[in-house]
């Protein structure tokens, strides 16, 4: 009877009694551990290894009757399922308990053990960074996520809370460590998710929650200024832009222009000298070396761009053809302008 | 105890286990008398003397609690074979309360006997 086998099967049994005595002063604990450690091994050698937990109980209730007997007060998870109390008030003036609290901690229990496994997986999947997590490119990847990864770790955790295998004593401590990391963890996610959803003028797009949302072309490229050129494709030096609504359009993000990285933007400004910021074109100035005379950054306008424009009929003229037109670019505020195109002749009319 | 251990079932065996609550530090004390003895020498010798309810977690709780109140003293003793035993043993104290927990039990049984003899004869 004094095979491996046998051993470790007393020995779980022990564990799991300990566990359940783990909130007794460790002297007390020991003492108790020392005598029923022979007791067990003695009956394993009796009656056999397999029948210990048939002969002595389960080791929950083995620990509740020895705790009981030798006169020691109840443990939480034991008052959780008795619905007693202590009658110590963690809160003074309050009806909180130890009771109490291990009473309403045991109801909470299932669903910390279902978003434990989607936690863990979370981490996994951030690389544990919480900022980076539900980071998803589409709704469409966020389903797919949560039902094949998030789901199935939130039942495995569980299924491996119901089973409810204690946890040896050594191990009590570095758990409950992780445990309130993970939780921790998760609430900065959760904050992160809200942060990004509720920040001002944030549209709330999955897999976009930091970037700015900016005006963009179809392609999803960024716009970083804006040109306009009246039909003989002269540029047209200021102009306001505003939707159907009237509202001004000024949400431009030359900040994410590859070209634009280090511009500086001088806005138009109002009687009162404030930034107008739906006046285009939006005069952009790039550092270009240090003013040797100012000792300063020296800035350089940044060039409007070269374009090619189609002739196109004048609005609410009938259509006929005309000489083709091709526009000049813009000339730039310094009137540098980079590889002027043929000038066109004023459209027929 | 031990017949009505056997009468009913669990309800019997429940009744007895909390009978037993009561008693055992006065079984386990009456145990001692006799003789020093580890835990589990306490636990058979419970049983064969007809209290087999009894818990072996309730009886070393009883000794623990017993040597905790100073009526119980204990000393180890080395096995070759298998591990060390603890035995257990009345302190002065212990046979003292022993005397005074006899006492109180024999009144309490003596009461509790003609009471139930009288309402059965009644019946």
């Amino acid at each position: 009877m004094t095979t491996t086998s046998s051993f470790s099967e007393v020995d779980a049994y022990l564990d799991e009694v300990r566990a359940r005595l783990s909130d007794l002063p460790l002297e007390e604990r020991a003492e108790l551990l020392d005598d029923i450690t022979t007791h067990v091994r003695d009956v394993a050698d009796e009656h056999g290894a397999d029948q210990v937990r048939a002969k002595l109980g389960p080791p929950e209730q083995f620990a509740d009757e020895l705790r009981a007997s030798a006169g020691y007060q109840t443990s939480p998870g034991q008052v959780a399922q008795a619905g007693q109390s202590d009658g110590r008030r963690w809160l003074p003036g309050t009806a909180i308990d130890r009771a109490t609290l291990a009473t309403h901690w045991k109801r909470l229990e299932p669903a910390w053990w279902l978003a434990r496994g989607a936690l863990v997986a979370l981490v996994v999947m951030a690389g544990g960074d919480a900022g980076d997590a539900g980071n998803w490119s589409s709704m469409g990847a966020f389903y797919r996520d949560a039902l094949f990864i998030l789901a199935p770790a939130a039942v495995v955790s569980y299924l491996i809370g119901v089973r409810g295998a204690a946890t040896p004593a050594r191990w009590r401590r570095a758990r409950a460590g992780l445990e309130i990391a993970l939780a921790l963890w998760g609430l900065l996610f959760v904050l992160e998710q809200v942060y990004a959803v509720t920040r001002p003028q944030t549209q709330v797009v999955f897999g976009a929650a930091h970037r700015d949302p900016c005006l963009r072309d179809g392609a999803q490229r960024p716009i970083g200024n804006l040109f306009a050129y009246d039909p003989t494709g002269k540029p047209i030096p200021q102009f306001f832009l505003v939707d159907q609504a009237g509202r001004p359009i000024d949400n431009l993000c030359p900040d994410q222009v590859p070209t634009l990285q280090n511009v500086q933007t001088q806005y138009a400004r109002d009687a009162n000298g404030s930034p107008v910021y739906n006046v285009f074109p939006r005069q952009q100035d790039q550092v270009v070396g240090i003013d040797p005379a100012a000792g300063t950054a020296a800035r350089e306008p940044v060039s409007p761009p070269a374009v090619v424009l189609p002739q196109v009929q004048p609005a609410g003229e009938p259509s006929t053809a005309g000489p083709p037109a091709e526009g000049p670019p813009p000339t730039s505020p310094t009137g540098s302008s980079p590889t002027p195109g043929p000038s066109s002749p004023p459209p027929a009319g | 105890m031990r017949a009505v251990a056997e009468g009913n079932g669990v309800s019997a065996s429940e009744a007895t286990t909390q009978l037993l609550k009561g008693v055992l530090d006065l079984a386990v004390l009456a145990v001692l008398r006799t003789g020093d003895a580890y835990g589990y020498e306490v636990v058979r010798r419970l049983r064969e003397a007809g209290l087999g309810d009894v818990g072996d977690a309730s009886v070393y709780g009883t000794l623990r609690r017993l040597y905790g109140a100073g009526s119980l003293s204990n000393y180890v003793v080395p096995s070759e074979e298998g591990p060390h035993r603890k035995y257990y043993g009345l302190t002065p104290v212990g046979r003292e309360r022993f005397q005074r927990e006899a006492a109180t039990w024999r009144r309490f049984a003596a009461a509790m006997e003609g009471l139930v003899r009288e309402t059965e004869e009644v019946r």
